[in-house]
């Protein structure tokens, strides 16, 4: 049993990702995943770089997919892993495929079921690494403990924070980011809006509440 | 390092127990989803007590409508001689829905039982050389003598129909149901 | 008495025992329902109106059961009601 060790998590290092392909591959080989590939890289800005990005499920605090969800389809387990969603429940709908910030569920119309990066249940739920994480060639994808990533990348400090126009989110996984830029979150949308390659990186972002989409009575 | 958990039941943040009504039924969590399931079982498990409820009071309103029914009278069936020792013949008793077997074993032995096999109602067949009979439906076996069954899926004796022997004739004068 | 409302995780372990009963209790008419059905079916008419008797008492036990389980969620949603 791993009762006593301590805890680890997903580490995403993009500056790290030469574009290999090997998580891709690996991805089917997990049996939760039932041979389909849960991972795929993004290119940063074609046009200007072959630079890529692996794309895996952040695994958010309070999941958009699963609130968008109509059927009840999509779990979290208790230690915050966002689960595929339940094949007696889902309808295949894709409103989770629309919502994800991230862009991570993927709908395979061909059995009606949104299917997800749930972090390889099996491998992870035991204390083992994702088929990703274990097969990448440089550790882009790093799974280990908090005192590990801070021993062996002094020069970068993970993050878990995005900001999403007036969405913030937290989430399990953790986005490698330079300690000298030191953010408190990742603004995605301005980084877009800004027409440019980069993340940018925002400090004074006021904090949203969401507590207004309950408050607010629709007209 | 110390990395921030901002775990939450909802996009607010507020505990799962303040939430509104259908958040707290359908809520994210594995955990928290468990308690409404099981609820929907439990009554669904309630429901199909009931259902047995009515399927008891149905079978007890069947049993009494069946002992209000007059008990069946005597019926001739063949003479002696017209069954050959080793034959069967098929007779119904005591309605006309009510197909039975008259067996003659021996010169003076007769059995006489229903002919619906006590598993699925599947017309039973005689096979007198090895003294039992046969549901093709399902591979079940009765024996001759008691109608008690031998193998296969049959857990009652086939209904053993009294005969009785007047002037040459055979008569049958009741119907004998058992449970073993 | 004001009755302390249950958490929800107390609320989840009651619910799982109940099941439980239920579930027993459920597979005990179930068997009574084929035993009867089979007495029935063999001629035997003495069980089948204790039987029925029987079956509606466990039922009533299942129903008594049932009731507690929402009488429990109707205690938290009241004190819902009186938390600010």
């Amino acid at each position: 049993m791993i009762i006593n060790s301590p805890p680890k998590f997903f580490f995403l290092d993009p500056n790290r990702c030469i574009g290999c392909q090997a998580c891709v591959q690996a991805c089917t080989e997990c049996d939760t995943h039932k041979g389909h590939s849960m991972i795929h890289l993004e290119y940063v800005d074609r046009g200007a770089s072959t630079q890529t990005t692996p794309v895996i499920c952040m695994h958010c605090d309070s999941p958009t997919c699963a609130e968008v969800c109509p059927a009840d389809a999509i779990k979290r387990t208790e230690d915050g892993v966002v689960q595929s969603a339940r094949k007696p429940r889902c309808i295949a709908c894709s409103n989770c495929v629309l919502a994800c910030p991230f862009g991570v569920p993927k709908m395979h119309s061909g059995i009606e079921l949104m299917m997800k990066c749930d972090m390889c249940y099996d491998r992870t739920s035991i204390g083992k690494s994702p088929m990703c994480a274990a097969v990448c060639p440089s550790q882009a994808l790093f799974y280990s403990t908090a005192e590990e990533i801070a021993r062996l990348r002094p020069r970068s400090t993970p993050i878990n924070r995005f900001q999403f126009g007036g969405q913030t989110v937290h989430t399990k996984v953790l986005m490698m980011t330079p300690c000298d830029a030191a953010p408190d979150r990742l603004d995605i949308t301005s980084a877009l809006n800004e027409g440019r390659s980069r993340v940018a990186v925002e400090q004074t972002a006021p904090d949203v509440l969401l507590d207004n989409l309950y408050s607010v009575a629709p007209q | 390092m110390n990395i921030p958990s901002n775990r939450s039941t909802a996009p607010n943040g507020r505990p799962l127990e303040i939430q509104p009504k259908w958040r707290q039924d359908f809520p994210i969590d594995v955990a928290d989803d468990e308690l409404g399931a099981r609820r929907e079982f439990t009554k669904f498990a309630v429901l199909v007590s009931f259902a047995f409820v009515v399927g008891q009071c149905w079978i007890a309103l069947k049993s009494w409508l069946r002992r209000r029914k007059p008990t069946p009278g005597s019926q001739r069936i063949a003479a002696i001689d017209d069954v050959a020792v080793g034959a069967a013949m098929l007779f119904h008793y005591p309605t006309e829905n009510d197909p039975c077997l008259l067996l003659r074993a021996a010169t003076g032995t007769f059995f006489a039982y229903s002919n619906q096999c006590t598993h699925l109602m599947c017309a039973v067949r005689p096979e007198m050389d090895q003294s039992r009979l046969h549901c093709p439906c399902h591979a079940g076996y009765f024996d001759l003598a008691t109608g008690r069954p031998i193998a296969g899926p049959p857990r009652r004796p086939l209904p053993r129909i009294v005969l009785e022997v007047r002037a040459g004739s055979l008569y049958a004068v009741g119907v004998e149901r058992r449970t073993i | 008495m004001k009755k302390r409302p249950l958490s929800r995780d107390e609320r989840r372990s009651i619910t799982y025992g109940i099941l439980s009963v239920v579930v027993v209790i459920v597979l005990l008419q179930l068997w009574l329902l084929t035993a009867t059905m089979n007495a029935y079916l063999g001629g035997d008419d003495t069980v089948v109106w204790p039987a029925a008797a029987a079956s509606l008492i466990c039922f009533g036990l299942n129903g008594g059961l049932l009731w507690y389980l929402y009488s429990i969620e109707r205690t938290v949603e009241t004190s819902d009601g009186d938390s600010p």
